[in-house]
């Protein structure tokens, strides 16, 4: 029996307990988590991955395929998802990820960390050790992060609560419960309904109420702020760790791409094409610097460009007045003498848009906009004469209606030579952005990469700090 | 208070000779097509091709002589018709390369054709604002078209050939009542420039609705109500010709809805139904699906439930009077005109433009490609330019999907046969604004 619900008014109706009777359970399943060997669960999950390509496994994922293009996933992206959910679960990634220099040492497995007593000096040891009840809150467009933050605390020791998306959370909650490992025992759903006046009013108990150590939020602006602002009320004021909307930017050096066109337009195009350029990381806009100073347009470029994405081209679902904003925005840009580039095979379905010295969109209204989240295949190039002029275009990107909710830079696809790169990585620092990165890691997240700047282990984990000259035996 | 009904609608004298573009070559050249007769009868597909290709060079070069703050040299270059930003065009521009010029209608909402206006229409008082109702969401207000007193003269003459060429026959005598307040031909453009175009023919024109008094927050559209006076009194006339006007949901409303007593009280207060038209009588119908209930699905639906109830004829034995459906948009200066049809008719309802109108088929909403040989049949996307619209370059995406329809030159129509001057389409509908399943904004 946990005792946080000693205030609570009797003649309120709602009650978390009623709807979900695991919750008495998650203190003594916390006691039964931290007794348990930290290797037998890392193993425990490294087993995962051998399931998943046996039969059983392969049934489990062709039935999460199913189950998302039923709900209305693009498939290639839904194909692309499931390919990598194994490789969470294969011993290497889960050998760098906790035996991450990156991390710190202090949290690598190096020394046996998370089961044993590190000793640093004569005076001072310490134990990694689980927070204890981590709330998982995941959104709806992807699986794989939120299949991450459930694997992970488990692994850390953590008993996990899910709040997920109507959309996909059957579908996280079948990969969970259908993979051979103890996991699922602690971990709980709630599936709670935002629009339900009644599940948002259970929703917000469980937050100001229930004493979570941490929340992971992988969610947009609206879910943000309503996780934000409730969880302030909680007394055990849990850390809210939020994986906000962000996007990537790509700049390019012109003299690079004059020796390299065909290698910068196809790992662009890819980059673009991914996931329909959804992810935080995939460019939404780009810059190429000119450093020839011979002022000619990159104009072989973007016929490439088009080209191969014409190449990769996916079809996403058509959403007609989409599309007629979009053309508002294209023959917007026009008119503000941008060059709209567009595929003579798809139309506006791929939309490139070769600007100069600043962004054609910082003037364009929001009923004119169509929203980052229905674009797929729309870039626009912005061509600069000096790298300096950079920095204020991005940080303006988040600022117009083009990138309405967007909090920053995420991430940073660069071509350019050794010297160039050096700049961008400065560049970085300044504008805050979280990864530097070539064209294969758009979509992939390399196994010792924090996670916009944090690492989930450390998240999910503190140090108990053993201090002093008294002797201790390993807890075992 | 100029206006001729109640002081209201477009006035009377247009006094285009006081309007500078008056005397510009292009106006004149619009003048003398408009005045060698009705071209809608005698003009084959290869004429209105040939006429609206003989117009594109002068079309676009009066955007640039009467270009304000030289929006039209910018927007012909920045959109790939002229070879610079002082107006010089290319050489070899065709009539599908005015899909370059197009504007989206919600470009038109709130102030979005002031800029696009021409040197004459700016801050001009010499014209009229049409707007439409405003009710689609998330929108900057309702589509807003000035359109000046010059415009306006030469709608007089379109809209006119247009509705003489459907009927088949010049209109210059009846009645006609439209299912309308006199308040709405201020702003609401099938009222002004319907009731315009009959009153300058010689038509006795009324109206079958009023605006009632109410709370100042109400809109006029919630204020409106049946003018039963009006109604009684054109029902009642003994005239031979009478032009019934009305939209689907007026005639819903007035004979479909009611049942029982109130049906009854219908009846009593308007001496109707049945409305007897006199033996020329049409009935004109617009408005497409506006307000009417979900279980009417096309307007082909009211009009086969009212049709033994609209009578060409002063008794019980004359025929359903003959129904032309009309699709008028704000951002149309020009309607396109349906043809007289038996309200029983499967026939689809065909919808034809003035040879002034140049009408392209597109491919659809993400490659607005001009289709050379349209399918009959098949659904496209619609865009107009009205080369009589002088206030602005109106090419239009209005947002409406048609279907191509065989292309004769000649057709038949419930009032005899009729020559076709350009291919007409059938209205499929309006973009569908569901946006389905959406990936949804979230990190990864």
């Amino acid at each position: 029996m946990i005792g946080f619900f000693k205030g609570r008014k009797q003649e309120e109706p709602i009650d978390i307990r009623n709807r979900f009777n695991w919750i008495d359970e998650l203190e003594n399943q916390k006691l039964d988590l931290s007794g348990q060997d930290f290797e037998a669960r890392l193993t425990e999950i490294k087993s995962v991955h051998p399931f998943l390509k046996s039969e059983d496994g392969q049934r489990l994922i062709q039935s999460l395929y199913d189950d998302m293009i039923g709900i209305g996933f693009p498939e290639e992206s839904t194909k692309i998802e499931l390919d990598l959910l194994s490789e969470i679960f294969s011993p290497e990634t889960l050998d760098l990820m906790f035996f991450n220099p990156s991390n710190g040492l202090g949290n690598s497995f190096h020394e046996g960390q998370f089961q044993d007593l590190v000793e640093v000096d004569q005076s001072y040891s310490y134990l990694v050790v689980p927070k204890g009840l981590i709330l998982v809150v995941g959104s709806s467009n992807t699986i794989l992060p939120v299949i991450t933050s459930i694997v992970l605390s488990y692994i850390c020791g953590n008993v996990t609560v899910c709040q997920l998306s109507k959309l996909n959370g059957g579908v996280i909650s079948k990969f969970i419960d259908g993979m051979p490992s103890r996991c699922s025992a602690y971990t709980h759903y709630t599936g709670l309904d935002h629009a339900d006046p009644v599940d948002v009013g259970i929703l917000k108990q469980a937050l100001i109420e229930v004493p979570w150590n941490v929340i992971n939020v992988w969610g947009g602006e609206d879910a943000n702020n309503f996780y934000f602002r409730n969880v302030a009320e909680n007394p055990a004021r849990p850390r809210v760790l939020n994986m906000e909307p962000l996007t990537g930017i790509v700049i390019i050096q012109k003299s690079f791409l004059q020796n390299n066109q065909n290698k910068v337009s196809a790992d662009l195009a890819r980059s673009i094409c991914e996931m329909g350029q959804q992810l935080c990381s995939s460019p939404t806009e780009g810059y190429i610097v000119d450093d020839c100073d011979r002022g000619d347009e990159a104009d072989a470029f973007f016929t490439d460009l088009i080209d191969d994405l014409e190449r990769r081209f996916v079809d996403f679902e058509n959403f007609e007045t989409s599309y007629f904003k979009l053309d508002r925005m294209l023959t917007f840009a026009q008119d503000h003498q941008s060059r709209v580039h567009l595929s003579k095979k798809y139309g506006n379905k791929i939309s490139v848009i070769q600007s100069k010295d600043q962004s054609v969109f910082e003037y364009l209204d929001d009923t004119q906009s169509v929203s980052i989240h229905e674009r797929r295949n729309f870039l626009e190039l912005i061509e600069v004469g000096s790298f300096a002029s950079l920095l204020g275009l991005i940080r303006r990107v988040g600022q117009k209606h083009t990138h309405r909710e967007i909090k920053k830079v995420q991430t940073i696809l660069v071509f350019g030579d050794q010297g160039f790169n050096t700049e961008v990585l400065r560049l970085a620092k300044k504008v805050g952005a979280y990864r530097v990165v070539d064209s294969r890691y758009i979509f992939e997240r390399h196994p010792l990469e924090a996670l916009d700047g944090s690492h989930l282990i450390n998240e999910f984990t503190y140090h108990l700090s053993v201090i002093g000259s008294v002797p201790y035996q390993q807890p075992g | 208070m100029a206006g001729p009904f109640s002081g209201y609608g477009i006035e009377p004298d247009l006094r285009i000779e006081n309007i500078p573009t008056s005397t510009d070559p292009y106006y004149q050249a619009l003048r003398d097509v408009l005045s060698s007769g009705n071209i809608l009868e005698t003009y084959s597909f290869e004429d209105t091709t040939k006429l609206q290709q003989r117009l594109l060079y002068p079309y676009l070069e009066y955007f640039i002589r009467n270009d304000n703050n030289d929006y039209y040299k910018n927007l012909f270059y920045n959109r790939g018709i002229a070879k610079n930003k002082k107006g010089e065009l290319k050489s070899d521009l065709q009539l599908h390369d005015l899909i370059k010029l197009r504007t989206h209608s919600d470009d038109l909402r709130g102030d979005g054709q002031k800029d696009r206006l021409v040197k004459h229409a700016v801050g001009s008082d010499a014209g009229m604002f049409f707007k439409s109702s405003g009710t689609t969401v998330g929108t900057t207000g309702p589509v807003d078209v000035f359109r000046s007193n010059l415009t306006l003269s030469l709608s007089r003459l379109t809209n006119g050939n247009l509705i003489d060429w459907s009927i088949g026959k010049k209109i210059d005598h009846g009645e006609c009542l439209f299912h309308m307040a006199p308040e709405m031909t201020d702003f609401l453009a099938f009222a002004a420039i319907g009731s315009d175009f009959l009153r300058h023919r010689g038509l006795d024109v009324s109206f079958g609705a009023k605006v009632n008094s109410g709370p100042a927050d109400t809109t006029i559209w919630q204020r409106i109500g049946p003018d039963i006076g009006e109604m009684r009194k054109f029902f009642s006339s003994p005239s031979d010709t009478k032009y019934f006007i009305a939209s689907g949901v007026g005639l819903y409303k007035m004979f479909m809805e009611p049942v029982g007593l109130r049906k009854f009280g219908m009846k009593l207060m308007l001496n109707a139904p049945p409305v007897y038209l006199g033996k020329d009588g049409v009935l004109m119908i617009g408005g497409g699906l506006k307000r009417l209930p979900e279980e009417i699905t096309s307007l082909s639906q009211v009009v086969q439930a009212t049709g033994e109830n609209i009578i060409a004829g002063d008794n019980r034995n004359g025929d359903p009077a003959p129904v032309i459906d009309m699709l008028g948009l704000t951002e149309s200066i020009n309607v396109f005109i349906g043809i007289p049809t038996s309200p029983f008719s499967d026939e689809p309802w065909v919808k034809y433009p003035h040879p002034l109108t140049y009408v392209a088929l597109l491919n659809s909403p993400n490659d607005l490609t001009p289709v050379e040989n349209p399918e009959p049949g098949k659904e496209y996307l619609m865009f107009y330019v009205n080369l009589m619209t002088l206030d602005y370059v109106e090419a239009i995406v209005p947002g409406d999907f048609v279907l191509a329809s065989e292309a004769k030159g000649t057709i038949t129509t419930a009032l005899g046969d009729r020559n076709v001057a350009q291919p007409g389409f059938i209205y499929s509908r309006r973009a569908e604004q569901n946006e389905g399943f959406k990936i949804r904004e979230g990190c990864g």
